[in-house]
Protein backbone atom coordinates (compact mmCIF):
# COMPACT_ATOMS: atom_id res chain seq x y z
CA UNK A 1 0.00 0.00 0.00
CA UNK A 2 1.27 3.52 -0.99
CA UNK A 3 2.33 5.73 2.02
CA UNK A 4 -0.82 8.13 0.52
CA UNK A 5 -3.53 5.92 0.56
CA UNK A 6 -2.49 3.80 4.05
CA UNK A 7 -2.45 7.61 5.49
CA UNK A 8 -6.09 8.34 3.89
CA UNK A 9 -7.51 4.90 5.13
CA UNK A 10 -6.28 5.82 8.37
CA UNK A 11 -8.42 9.11 8.18
CA UNK A 12 -11.43 7.40 7.38
CA UNK A 13 -11.23 5.50 10.69
CA UNK A 14 -10.06 8.84 13.02
CA UNK A 15 -12.95 10.92 10.59
CA UNK A 16 -14.82 13.34 13.16
CA UNK A 17 -12.04 13.70 15.60
CA UNK A 18 -11.47 16.90 14.11
CA UNK A 19 -13.80 18.19 11.49
CA UNK A 20 -12.58 19.52 8.03
CA UNK A 21 -15.88 21.12 6.99
CA UNK A 22 -15.86 24.67 8.54
CA UNK A 23 -19.52 24.95 8.14
CA UNK A 24 -21.02 22.85 10.48
CA UNK A 25 -23.96 23.32 12.13
CA UNK A 26 -25.70 21.41 14.64
CA UNK A 27 -29.38 20.94 12.80
CA UNK A 28 -31.38 18.65 14.08
CA UNK A 29 -29.81 16.12 12.19
CA UNK A 30 -30.09 13.06 14.08
CA UNK A 31 -27.17 10.21 13.07
CA UNK A 32 -28.13 6.98 11.33
CA UNK A 33 -28.06 4.39 13.57
CA UNK A 34 -25.81 2.33 11.02
CA UNK A 35 -22.48 4.81 11.65
CA UNK A 36 -21.43 5.08 8.15
CA UNK A 37 -18.53 7.12 6.84
CA UNK A 38 -19.61 8.95 3.80
CA UNK A 39 -17.50 10.03 1.08
CA UNK A 40 -17.72 12.18 -1.86
CA UNK A 41 -17.27 8.52 -3.60
CA UNK A 42 -20.55 7.71 -2.77
CA UNK A 43 -21.89 10.12 -5.26
CA UNK A 44 -22.53 9.11 -8.59
CA UNK A 45 -20.63 10.06 -11.77
CA UNK A 46 -23.43 12.31 -12.76
CA UNK A 47 -23.38 14.03 -9.78
CA UNK A 48 -19.63 14.28 -9.21
CA UNK A 49 -19.25 15.36 -13.23
CA UNK A 50 -22.03 18.47 -12.12
CA UNK A 51 -19.49 19.54 -8.84
CA UNK A 52 -16.26 19.26 -11.45
CA UNK A 53 -18.30 21.69 -13.96
CA UNK A 54 -18.06 24.65 -11.39
CA UNK A 55 -14.17 23.88 -10.96
CA UNK A 56 -11.34 25.93 -13.07
CA UNK A 57 -8.63 23.30 -14.81
CA UNK A 58 -5.90 23.91 -11.82
CA UNK A 59 -8.66 22.76 -9.32
CA UNK A 60 -9.80 20.06 -11.68
CA UNK A 61 -6.23 18.76 -11.88
CA UNK A 62 -6.36 18.20 -7.81
CA UNK A 63 -9.38 16.51 -7.16
CA UNK A 64 -8.33 14.31 -10.16
CA UNK A 65 -5.34 13.00 -8.28
CA UNK A 66 -6.77 11.79 -5.36
CA UNK A 67 -8.40 8.67 -7.13
CA UNK A 68 -8.60 6.79 -10.26
CA UNK A 69 -12.48 7.62 -10.40
CA UNK A 70 -12.19 11.54 -10.11
CA UNK A 71 -9.04 10.94 -12.59
CA UNK A 72 -11.62 9.78 -14.96
CA UNK A 73 -14.04 12.49 -14.14
CA UNK A 74 -11.27 15.07 -14.01
CA UNK A 75 -9.96 14.08 -17.49
CA UNK A 76 -13.21 14.39 -18.90
CA UNK A 77 -13.96 17.83 -18.03
CA UNK A 78 -10.24 19.01 -18.88
CA UNK A 79 -11.04 17.78 -22.57
CA UNK A 80 -14.31 18.96 -22.66
CA UNK A 81 -13.89 22.66 -23.85
CA UNK A 82 -10.60 23.96 -24.43
CA UNK A 83 -9.27 27.25 -25.21
CA UNK A 84 -6.09 27.38 -27.54
CA UNK A 85 -4.52 30.97 -26.59
CA UNK A 86 -2.66 31.56 -29.72
CA UNK A 87 -2.26 35.17 -28.72
CA UNK A 88 0.45 37.56 -28.23
CA UNK A 89 0.43 36.94 -24.26
CA UNK A 90 -0.07 33.88 -22.39
CA UNK A 91 -3.34 33.83 -20.13
CA UNK A 92 -2.32 33.30 -16.45
CA UNK A 93 -5.20 31.30 -14.37
CA UNK A 94 -5.43 32.09 -10.90
CA UNK A 95 -5.64 29.19 -8.97
CA UNK A 96 -9.14 30.98 -6.87
CA UNK A 97 -10.20 32.33 -10.30
CA UNK A 98 -13.74 30.63 -10.82
CA UNK A 99 -15.09 33.11 -13.43
CA UNK A 100 -17.81 31.18 -15.62
CA UNK A 101 -14.58 31.53 -18.50
CA UNK A 102 -12.06 29.48 -16.64
CA UNK A 103 -14.76 26.92 -15.39
CA UNK A 104 -16.29 26.61 -18.72
CA UNK A 105 -12.50 26.44 -20.78
CA UNK A 106 -9.09 24.18 -20.22
CA UNK A 107 -7.01 27.35 -21.40
CA UNK A 108 -3.91 25.88 -23.21
CA UNK A 109 -1.15 28.72 -23.68
CA UNK A 110 0.63 27.18 -26.66
CA UNK A 111 -0.57 25.54 -29.94
CA UNK A 112 1.98 22.82 -29.56
CA UNK A 113 0.03 21.22 -26.67
CA UNK A 114 -2.51 21.10 -28.22
CA UNK A 115 -1.39 19.27 -31.15
CA UNK A 116 -0.01 16.69 -28.48
CA UNK A 117 -3.51 16.12 -27.29
CA UNK A 118 -5.32 15.83 -30.57
CA UNK A 119 -3.07 12.65 -30.88
CA UNK A 120 -4.13 11.36 -27.66
CA UNK A 121 -7.06 9.21 -26.84
CA UNK A 122 -8.76 11.33 -24.50
CA UNK A 123 -9.71 13.92 -27.76
CA UNK A 124 -12.96 12.10 -28.10
CA UNK A 125 -14.28 13.89 -24.81
CA UNK A 126 -13.20 17.44 -26.77
CA UNK A 127 -16.52 18.90 -27.36
CA UNK A 128 -15.76 22.66 -28.53
CA UNK A 129 -12.33 24.33 -28.89
CA UNK A 130 -12.00 28.25 -28.92
CA UNK A 131 -9.17 29.79 -30.55
CA UNK A 132 -7.26 33.36 -29.80
CA UNK A 133 -7.00 34.02 -33.79
CA UNK A 134 -7.92 32.21 -37.06
CA UNK A 135 -5.03 33.42 -38.04
CA UNK A 136 -3.48 29.35 -38.18
CA UNK A 137 -6.83 28.08 -40.05
CA UNK A 138 -5.85 26.88 -42.78
CA UNK A 139 -2.80 24.28 -40.47
CA UNK A 140 -6.37 23.18 -38.16
CA UNK A 141 -8.45 21.77 -40.66
CA UNK A 142 -6.56 18.53 -41.23
CA UNK A 143 -6.17 18.65 -37.29
CA UNK A 144 -10.03 18.96 -36.73
CA UNK A 145 -11.14 16.26 -39.53
CA UNK A 146 -9.25 14.02 -37.34
CA UNK A 147 -10.87 15.30 -34.46
CA UNK A 148 -13.93 12.00 -34.21
CA UNK A 149 -17.13 13.39 -32.90
CA UNK A 150 -18.60 16.69 -33.43
CA UNK A 151 -16.04 19.66 -32.28
CA UNK A 152 -17.21 23.40 -32.34
CA UNK A 153 -14.47 25.46 -33.82
CA UNK A 154 -14.43 28.64 -32.52
CA UNK A 155 -12.34 32.05 -33.01
CA UNK A 156 -12.37 34.96 -30.74
CA UNK A 157 -10.04 37.91 -32.63
CA UNK A 158 -9.09 40.80 -30.47
CA UNK A 159 -11.10 43.46 -32.03
CA UNK A 160 -14.12 42.27 -33.56
CA UNK A 161 -15.34 38.89 -31.85
CA UNK A 162 -15.24 36.95 -34.88
CA UNK A 163 -16.79 33.77 -34.85
CA UNK A 164 -16.96 30.65 -37.25
CA UNK A 165 -18.15 27.82 -35.16
CA UNK A 166 -16.54 24.81 -36.76
CA UNK A 167 -18.99 22.00 -36.13
CA UNK A 168 -17.09 19.37 -37.32
CA UNK A 169 -19.46 18.46 -40.23
CA UNK A 170 -21.29 21.58 -39.59
CA UNK A 171 -20.49 25.11 -40.48
CA UNK A 172 -21.99 28.39 -38.88
CA UNK A 173 -21.13 31.61 -39.81
CA UNK A 174 -22.29 34.99 -38.43
CA UNK A 175 -19.92 38.20 -38.92
CA UNK A 176 -16.95 37.14 -40.22
CA UNK A 177 -15.70 39.02 -43.24
CA UNK A 178 -13.02 37.34 -44.84
CA UNK A 179 -12.78 33.33 -44.93
CA UNK A 180 -9.46 32.05 -45.68
CA UNK A 181 -9.85 30.29 -49.57
CA UNK A 182 -8.90 26.70 -48.71
CA UNK A 183 -11.19 23.65 -49.52
CA UNK A 184 -13.57 22.55 -46.75
CA UNK A 185 -14.51 18.77 -48.44
CA UNK A 186 -15.60 17.78 -44.28
CA UNK A 187 -18.17 20.29 -43.57
CA UNK A 188 -21.80 19.33 -45.15
CA UNK A 189 -24.10 21.88 -43.51
CA UNK A 190 -23.47 25.51 -43.63
CA UNK A 191 -25.91 27.88 -41.62
CA UNK A 192 -25.87 31.40 -42.47
CA UNK A 193 -27.49 34.48 -40.91
CA UNK A 194 -27.55 36.96 -43.48
CA UNK A 195 -28.21 39.91 -41.48
CA UNK A 196 -24.45 40.14 -40.78
CA UNK A 197 -21.60 41.07 -43.37
CA UNK A 198 -20.59 37.26 -44.00
CA UNK A 199 -18.89 36.72 -47.40
CA UNK A 200 -21.24 33.94 -49.01
CA UNK A 201 -18.32 33.23 -51.23
CA UNK A 202 -17.12 30.41 -48.78
CA UNK A 203 -19.69 28.45 -50.69
CA UNK A 204 -17.16 28.12 -53.13
CA UNK A 205 -14.95 25.54 -50.66
CA UNK A 206 -17.50 23.79 -49.26
CA UNK A 207 -17.59 21.30 -51.97
CA UNK A 208 -19.45 18.53 -50.48
CA UNK A 209 -22.45 20.89 -49.07
CA UNK A 210 -25.76 19.08 -48.24
CA UNK A 211 -27.86 21.73 -46.27
CA UNK A 212 -27.93 24.84 -46.49
CA UNK A 213 -29.46 27.16 -43.70
CA UNK A 214 -30.10 30.88 -44.58
CA UNK A 215 -31.93 32.96 -42.08
CA UNK A 216 -32.82 37.02 -42.30
CA UNK A 217 -32.66 37.20 -46.14
CA UNK A 218 -32.76 39.97 -47.96
CA UNK A 219 -32.69 41.51 -51.62
CA UNK A 220 -29.19 42.34 -50.56
CA UNK A 221 -28.56 38.49 -49.77
CA UNK A 222 -29.53 38.11 -53.41
CA UNK A 223 -27.31 40.44 -54.94
CA UNK A 224 -24.17 39.39 -52.36
CA UNK A 225 -25.04 35.83 -54.27
CA UNK A 226 -24.92 37.50 -57.74
CA UNK A 227 -21.29 38.55 -56.91
CA UNK A 228 -20.16 35.23 -56.00
CA UNK A 229 -18.56 33.42 -59.43
CA UNK A 230 -21.03 30.57 -61.07
CA UNK A 231 -21.92 28.27 -58.30
CA UNK A 232 -24.64 25.33 -59.30
CA UNK A 233 -24.52 23.55 -55.37
CA UNK A 234 -25.87 20.17 -55.27
CA UNK A 235 -27.68 20.92 -51.78
CA UNK A 236 -30.78 17.92 -50.65
CA UNK A 237 -31.29 19.92 -47.49
CA UNK A 238 -32.62 24.17 -48.46
CA UNK A 239 -33.78 26.30 -45.45
CA UNK A 240 -34.70 29.77 -46.15
CA UNK A 241 -35.99 32.53 -43.85
CA UNK A 242 -36.79 35.88 -45.45
CA UNK A 243 -37.45 39.38 -44.28
CA UNK A 244 -38.74 40.92 -47.05
CA UNK A 245 -40.10 39.83 -50.36
CA UNK A 246 -37.57 38.65 -53.17
CA UNK A 247 -37.57 37.49 -56.54
CA UNK A 248 -37.60 33.62 -54.57
CA UNK A 249 -36.22 31.99 -57.90
CA UNK A 250 -32.78 33.39 -57.38
CA UNK A 251 -32.28 29.95 -55.85
CA UNK A 252 -32.61 28.47 -59.16
CA UNK A 253 -29.32 30.26 -60.08
CA UNK A 254 -27.31 28.75 -57.40
CA UNK A 255 -28.48 25.74 -56.55
CA UNK A 256 -29.51 22.35 -58.41
CA UNK A 257 -33.50 22.22 -58.03
CA UNK A 258 -33.97 18.86 -58.73
CA UNK A 259 -31.60 17.59 -56.33
CA UNK A 260 -33.59 19.19 -53.77
CA UNK A 261 -35.27 16.68 -51.29
CA UNK A 262 -36.14 18.88 -48.29
CA UNK A 263 -37.41 22.63 -48.72
CA UNK A 264 -38.41 24.94 -46.10
CA UNK A 265 -39.79 28.20 -46.05
CA UNK A 266 -40.07 30.94 -43.24
CA UNK A 267 -41.71 34.24 -43.72
CA UNK A 268 -40.69 36.46 -41.58
CA UNK A 269 -43.42 39.31 -42.35
CA UNK A 270 -46.16 37.95 -44.23
CA UNK A 271 -48.31 41.07 -44.48
CA UNK A 272 -45.65 42.46 -46.46
CA UNK A 273 -45.82 39.28 -49.48
CA UNK A 274 -48.20 39.62 -52.59
CA UNK A 275 -48.95 37.13 -55.26
CA UNK A 276 -46.29 37.95 -57.45
CA UNK A 277 -44.19 35.83 -54.88
CA UNK A 278 -46.56 33.09 -54.41
CA UNK A 279 -46.38 32.83 -58.60
CA UNK A 280 -42.45 32.52 -58.13
CA UNK A 281 -42.98 30.23 -55.89
CA UNK A 282 -44.95 28.11 -58.26
CA UNK A 283 -42.22 28.23 -60.72
CA UNK A 284 -39.70 26.82 -58.21
CA UNK A 285 -41.89 24.14 -57.02
CA UNK A 286 -42.47 22.31 -60.49
CA UNK A 287 -38.83 22.33 -60.32
CA UNK A 288 -37.95 20.31 -57.71
CA UNK A 289 -38.60 17.21 -59.11
CA UNK A 290 -37.13 14.79 -56.08
CA UNK A 291 -38.99 16.83 -53.31
CA UNK A 292 -39.93 14.69 -50.17
CA UNK A 293 -40.40 16.83 -47.80
CA UNK A 294 -41.87 20.61 -47.47
CA UNK A 295 -42.56 22.81 -44.49
CA UNK A 296 -43.82 26.12 -44.84
CA UNK A 297 -44.39 28.71 -41.96
CA UNK A 298 -46.13 31.97 -41.49
CA UNK A 299 -46.79 31.10 -46.08
CA UNK A 300 -49.83 33.83 -46.72
CA UNK A 301 -51.36 32.24 -49.13
CA UNK A 302 -53.47 29.19 -50.32
CA UNK A 303 -51.17 26.23 -49.65
CA UNK A 304 -53.14 23.87 -51.70
CA UNK A 305 -52.16 25.33 -55.14
CA UNK A 306 -48.30 25.25 -53.97
CA UNK A 307 -49.08 21.66 -52.58
CA UNK A 308 -50.45 20.36 -55.67
CA UNK A 309 -47.67 22.10 -57.96
CA UNK A 310 -45.57 19.64 -56.59
CA UNK A 311 -44.75 16.93 -59.22
CA UNK A 312 -43.08 14.49 -57.10
CA UNK A 313 -44.34 12.00 -54.32
CA UNK A 314 -44.47 14.35 -51.08
CA UNK A 315 -43.44 12.14 -47.55
CA UNK A 316 -43.51 14.72 -45.11
CA UNK A 317 -45.83 18.18 -44.78
CA UNK A 318 -45.37 20.46 -42.30
CA UNK A 319 -47.12 23.57 -42.35
CA UNK A 320 -47.37 26.44 -39.53
CA UNK A 321 -50.15 29.10 -39.25
CA UNK A 322 -49.60 32.24 -37.70
CA UNK A 323 -52.75 33.37 -35.16
CA UNK A 324 -52.71 36.82 -35.92
CA UNK A 325 -52.93 36.43 -39.88
CA UNK A 326 -56.16 35.31 -41.92
CA UNK A 327 -54.95 32.13 -42.99
CA UNK A 328 -57.20 30.61 -46.12
CA UNK A 329 -58.30 26.78 -45.19
CA UNK A 330 -56.18 24.12 -45.88
CA UNK A 331 -58.12 21.49 -48.10
CA UNK A 332 -57.16 18.22 -46.39
CA UNK A 333 -58.49 16.10 -49.27
CA UNK A 334 -56.85 17.62 -52.26
CA UNK A 335 -52.98 17.13 -50.81
CA UNK A 336 -54.28 13.26 -49.82
CA UNK A 337 -55.30 12.94 -53.39
CA UNK A 338 -52.34 14.92 -54.98
CA UNK A 339 -49.63 12.87 -52.41
CA UNK A 340 -50.30 9.49 -52.00
CA UNK A 341 -46.85 9.05 -49.97
CA UNK A 342 -47.61 11.18 -46.83
CA UNK A 343 -46.31 9.48 -44.40
CA UNK A 344 -46.56 12.89 -41.69
CA UNK A 345 -48.41 16.12 -41.70
CA UNK A 346 -47.89 18.56 -38.80
CA UNK A 347 -49.68 21.55 -39.06
CA UNK A 348 -49.98 23.95 -36.23
CA UNK A 349 -51.51 26.98 -35.18
CA UNK A 350 -49.36 29.60 -33.02
CA UNK A 351 -49.34 32.29 -31.36
CA UNK A 352 -47.45 35.07 -34.16
CA UNK A 353 -43.99 32.93 -35.15
CA UNK A 354 -41.00 34.67 -35.24
CA UNK A 355 -38.05 32.16 -35.33
CA UNK A 356 -37.15 30.10 -38.16
CA UNK A 357 -37.43 26.50 -37.54
CA UNK A 358 -34.03 24.24 -37.76
CA UNK A 359 -33.66 21.28 -39.27
CA UNK A 360 -33.30 19.94 -36.00
CA UNK A 361 -36.60 21.51 -34.74
CA UNK A 362 -38.77 18.97 -37.13
CA UNK A 363 -37.72 16.45 -34.91
CA UNK A 364 -38.36 19.05 -31.78
CA UNK A 365 -42.12 19.26 -32.79
CA UNK A 366 -42.93 15.25 -32.12
CA UNK A 367 -42.23 16.11 -28.80
CA UNK A 368 -44.57 18.82 -27.76
CA UNK A 369 -46.62 17.26 -24.84
CA UNK A 370 -49.34 20.16 -24.84
CA UNK A 371 -52.74 18.29 -26.16
CA UNK A 372 -54.52 21.40 -26.71
CA UNK A 373 -56.72 20.89 -30.06
CA UNK A 374 -58.85 24.52 -31.06
CA UNK A 375 -62.48 23.11 -33.02
CA UNK A 376 -60.98 24.37 -36.34
CA UNK A 377 -58.31 21.78 -35.86
CA UNK A 378 -60.72 19.11 -34.63
CA UNK A 379 -62.98 19.46 -38.10
CA UNK A 380 -59.33 18.90 -40.05
CA UNK A 381 -58.41 15.77 -38.32
CA UNK A 382 -61.72 14.16 -38.85
CA UNK A 383 -61.64 14.57 -42.24
CA UNK A 384 -58.08 12.74 -41.68
CA UNK A 385 -59.93 10.18 -40.24
CA UNK A 386 -62.24 9.97 -42.46
CA UNK A 387 -59.82 9.80 -45.51
CA UNK A 388 -57.57 7.28 -43.49
CA UNK A 389 -61.18 4.88 -43.29
CA UNK A 390 -61.44 5.29 -46.56
CA UNK A 391 -57.93 4.08 -47.60
CA UNK A 392 -57.19 7.70 -49.33
CA UNK A 393 -54.00 7.87 -47.63
CA UNK A 394 -52.50 4.15 -47.60
CA UNK A 395 -48.94 5.52 -46.07
CA UNK A 396 -49.86 7.86 -43.61
CA UNK A 397 -49.16 6.90 -39.98
CA UNK A 398 -48.83 10.30 -38.23
CA UNK A 399 -50.21 13.69 -37.76
CA UNK A 400 -49.67 16.06 -35.51
CA UNK A 401 -52.44 18.91 -35.47
CA UNK A 402 -51.82 22.06 -32.74
CA UNK A 403 -49.28 19.67 -30.75
CA UNK A 404 -51.47 16.99 -30.45
CA UNK A 405 -50.07 14.25 -31.79
CA UNK A 406 -51.69 11.16 -33.30
CA UNK A 407 -50.80 8.08 -34.76
CA UNK A 408 -52.73 6.09 -37.68
CA UNK A 409 -53.26 2.36 -36.30
CA UNK A 410 -54.15 -0.16 -39.18
CA UNK A 411 -56.04 -3.63 -38.30
CA UNK A 412 -55.91 -6.59 -39.53
CA UNK A 413 -59.08 -6.37 -40.42
CA UNK A 414 -58.45 -3.28 -42.85
CA UNK A 415 -60.25 -0.98 -40.80
CA UNK A 416 -57.95 1.94 -39.50
CA UNK A 417 -58.09 4.57 -36.72
CA UNK A 418 -55.99 7.13 -34.89
CA UNK A 419 -54.69 6.57 -32.13
CA UNK A 420 -53.88 9.69 -29.68
CA UNK A 421 -50.59 9.68 -27.95
CA UNK B 1 -63.81 18.95 0.45
CA UNK B 2 -60.34 20.21 1.18
CA UNK B 3 -57.38 20.14 -1.78
CA UNK B 4 -56.25 17.09 -2.17
CA UNK B 5 -52.51 16.42 -0.99
CA UNK B 6 -49.80 14.85 -2.21
CA UNK B 7 -48.25 12.02 0.70
CA UNK B 8 -45.11 11.81 0.33
CA UNK B 9 -43.42 8.52 2.46
CA UNK B 10 -40.08 7.98 3.15
CA UNK B 11 -37.62 4.95 3.49
CA UNK B 12 -38.48 4.65 7.17
CA UNK B 13 -42.43 5.07 6.21
CA UNK B 14 -43.00 8.64 7.67
CA UNK B 15 -45.30 10.26 5.86
CA UNK B 16 -45.46 14.00 4.62
CA UNK B 17 -48.29 15.54 3.52
CA UNK B 18 -47.26 18.61 1.32
CA UNK B 19 -49.62 20.51 -1.15
CA UNK B 20 -49.45 19.68 -4.67
CA UNK B 21 -47.35 22.36 -5.60
CA UNK B 22 -44.66 22.06 -3.44
CA UNK B 23 -44.54 18.31 -4.17
CA UNK B 24 -44.19 19.15 -7.84
CA UNK B 25 -40.86 21.05 -7.60
CA UNK B 26 -39.66 17.65 -7.66
CA UNK B 27 -39.58 16.98 -11.35
CA UNK B 28 -40.10 13.26 -10.54
CA UNK B 29 -42.93 13.81 -8.56
CA UNK B 30 -44.71 15.82 -10.66
CA UNK B 31 -44.36 13.68 -13.64
CA UNK B 32 -45.91 11.03 -11.43
CA UNK B 33 -49.02 12.83 -10.50
CA UNK B 34 -49.45 13.50 -14.48
CA UNK B 35 -48.85 10.64 -15.82
CA UNK B 36 -51.36 8.85 -13.15
CA UNK B 37 -53.86 11.78 -13.10
CA UNK B 38 -54.01 13.41 -16.48
CA UNK B 39 -56.99 14.94 -14.96
CA UNK B 40 -55.66 16.29 -11.79
CA UNK B 41 -55.62 15.54 -8.31
CA UNK B 42 -59.18 14.60 -6.60
CA UNK B 43 -58.06 12.79 -4.11
CA UNK B 44 -54.35 12.47 -1.71
CA UNK B 45 -52.04 11.02 -3.74
CA UNK B 46 -48.78 8.75 -1.72
CA UNK B 47 -45.54 8.50 -3.42
CA UNK B 48 -43.21 6.45 -1.44
CA UNK B 49 -39.50 7.17 -2.25
CA UNK B 50 -37.73 4.43 -0.98
CA UNK B 51 -34.19 5.39 -0.92
CA UNK B 52 -34.96 8.61 1.21
CA UNK B 53 -34.70 8.94 4.68
CA UNK B 54 -37.00 11.21 6.75
CA UNK B 55 -34.83 13.42 7.84
CA UNK B 56 -33.67 13.74 4.13
CA UNK B 57 -36.67 13.62 3.27
CA UNK B 58 -38.05 16.59 5.58
CA UNK B 59 -35.26 18.79 4.61
CA UNK B 60 -36.09 18.57 1.05
CA UNK B 61 -39.56 19.62 1.86
CA UNK B 62 -38.19 22.71 3.70
CA UNK B 63 -36.36 23.42 0.72
CA UNK B 64 -39.76 23.27 -1.69
CA UNK B 65 -41.78 24.63 0.67
CA UNK B 66 -39.51 27.79 0.57
CA UNK B 67 -39.08 27.91 -3.21
CA UNK B 68 -42.92 26.81 -3.85
CA UNK B 69 -43.44 30.19 -6.01
CA UNK B 70 -39.95 30.73 -7.07
CA UNK B 71 -39.72 30.85 -10.76
CA UNK B 72 -36.42 28.75 -11.67
CA UNK B 73 -34.86 30.38 -15.35
CA UNK B 74 -34.57 27.71 -17.71
CA UNK B 75 -31.22 26.41 -19.20
CA UNK B 76 -30.58 29.88 -20.71
CA UNK B 77 -27.23 31.24 -19.59
CA UNK B 78 -26.04 27.97 -18.43
CA UNK B 79 -22.57 28.99 -18.07
CA UNK B 80 -23.41 32.65 -16.46
CA UNK B 81 -25.43 30.36 -14.02
CA UNK B 82 -22.54 28.06 -13.33
CA UNK B 83 -20.13 30.92 -11.91
CA UNK B 84 -22.60 32.63 -9.77
CA UNK B 85 -22.13 31.87 -6.19
CA UNK B 86 -25.12 29.63 -4.15
CA UNK B 87 -28.06 31.81 -3.39
CA UNK B 88 -27.96 33.00 0.08
CA UNK B 89 -30.69 31.38 1.37
CA UNK B 90 -30.10 28.45 -0.07
CA UNK B 91 -26.12 28.55 1.58
CA UNK B 92 -27.42 28.86 4.87
CA UNK B 93 -29.98 26.33 4.20
CA UNK B 94 -27.40 23.80 3.11
CA UNK B 95 -24.78 24.92 6.27
CA UNK B 96 -25.33 21.15 7.23
CA UNK B 97 -22.80 18.22 7.69
CA UNK B 98 -21.12 16.93 4.70
CA UNK B 99 -22.89 13.28 5.18
CA UNK B 100 -26.56 15.76 5.25
CA UNK B 101 -25.26 17.50 2.07
CA UNK B 102 -24.41 14.65 0.53
CA UNK B 103 -27.79 12.58 1.49
CA UNK B 104 -29.52 16.21 0.34
CA UNK B 105 -27.73 15.70 -3.12
CA UNK B 106 -28.88 12.03 -3.95
CA UNK B 107 -32.07 12.62 -2.90
CA UNK B 108 -32.35 16.00 -5.18
CA UNK B 109 -30.71 13.88 -7.78
CA UNK B 110 -33.30 10.91 -7.56
CA UNK B 111 -36.53 13.25 -7.16
CA UNK B 112 -35.00 15.44 -9.98
CA UNK B 113 -35.20 18.87 -8.08
CA UNK B 114 -32.32 20.69 -10.66
CA UNK B 115 -31.91 24.25 -8.76
CA UNK B 116 -31.39 21.87 -5.32
CA UNK B 117 -28.99 19.53 -6.90
CA UNK B 118 -27.20 22.47 -8.19
CA UNK B 119 -26.99 24.45 -4.92
CA UNK B 120 -25.65 21.06 -3.49
CA UNK B 121 -23.20 20.54 -5.92
CA UNK B 122 -22.15 24.09 -5.72
CA UNK B 123 -21.56 24.07 -2.07
CA UNK B 124 -19.18 20.60 -2.62
CA UNK B 125 -17.42 22.73 -5.25
CA UNK B 126 -16.79 25.33 -3.05
CA UNK B 127 -15.37 22.93 -0.46
CA UNK B 128 -12.99 21.76 -3.03
CA UNK B 129 -11.53 24.64 -4.40
CA UNK B 130 -8.20 25.70 -3.15
CA UNK B 131 -7.21 22.26 -1.26
CA UNK B 132 -4.41 19.78 -2.05
CA UNK B 133 -4.90 16.40 -3.44
CA UNK B 134 -4.01 15.26 -0.25
CA UNK B 135 -6.11 17.49 1.71
CA UNK B 136 -9.10 16.21 -0.40
CA UNK B 137 -8.52 12.98 0.45
CA UNK B 138 -8.88 13.83 3.91
CA UNK B 139 -12.25 16.36 3.58
CA UNK B 140 -14.00 13.85 1.38
CA UNK B 141 -12.94 10.76 2.85
CA UNK B 142 -11.54 9.29 -0.35
CA UNK B 143 -9.39 6.78 -0.81
CA UNK B 144 -6.20 6.76 -3.64
CA UNK B 145 -5.65 3.69 -5.25
CA UNK B 146 -2.69 5.07 -6.79
CA UNK B 147 1.10 3.79 -6.95
CA UNK B 148 3.41 6.92 -6.41
CA UNK B 149 4.32 5.73 -9.90
CA UNK B 150 0.76 6.03 -11.20
CA UNK B 151 -0.17 9.28 -9.66
CA UNK B 152 3.53 10.71 -11.39
CA UNK B 153 2.16 9.56 -14.78
CA UNK B 154 -0.85 11.33 -14.18
CA UNK B 155 0.92 14.50 -13.31
CA UNK B 156 2.65 14.11 -16.55
CA UNK B 157 -0.03 13.13 -18.50
CA UNK B 158 -2.05 16.26 -17.37
CA UNK B 159 1.21 19.05 -18.15
CA UNK B 160 -0.53 20.12 -20.74
CA UNK B 161 -3.34 21.57 -18.97
CA UNK B 162 -1.28 22.91 -15.92
CA UNK B 163 0.83 25.40 -18.41
CA UNK B 164 0.61 28.84 -16.54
Amino acid sequence: MSPISSYASERVNTENEQHIQPEVVQDNYKEPSNQKVWSLLDLPDEVLELITSYLNQLTVLEIGLTNSRMNNLATRKLYRNIYVNNGPSPILIARTLHTSFYIQYTVINNLKNFKQICSNLNMKHIHKVMFYSDAIFQDLIPLVCLLSTKVVLEFENKVSYDTIVFDHSDLYISKVLKVPPVSMPCINKFTVDCSTDVDLSILLYLPNLKTIEISKANSETISRFDAIKDISLKIKNFSISLLEMVDIRFIEKFFKLDQIIFFQLHICEPENFNYIFNMQLLLVFVRMKRLKHLALSNFPFETNNIISAIQSDLQSLFLRFNTEFEQTPFSVLQVIYSHKALARICLTIEEPVNEFWSLQDFGRVYKHESTKINVDCMETLDKFRLAVKHGLCPKLNQVILNQGYYSVERYSDGSSDFVKY
Amino acid sequence: MSTPKVIIISSDDEKFPVEQKVAEKSILIKNMINDLNPDGLEEDFEIPTPNVRSNVLSKVLEWCEHHKNTVFADDEDEDVKKSLPVEEWDKNFLKVDQEMLYEIILAANYLNIKPLLESGCKMVAEMIKGKSPEELRRTFNIVSDFSPEEEAAIRRENEWAEDR
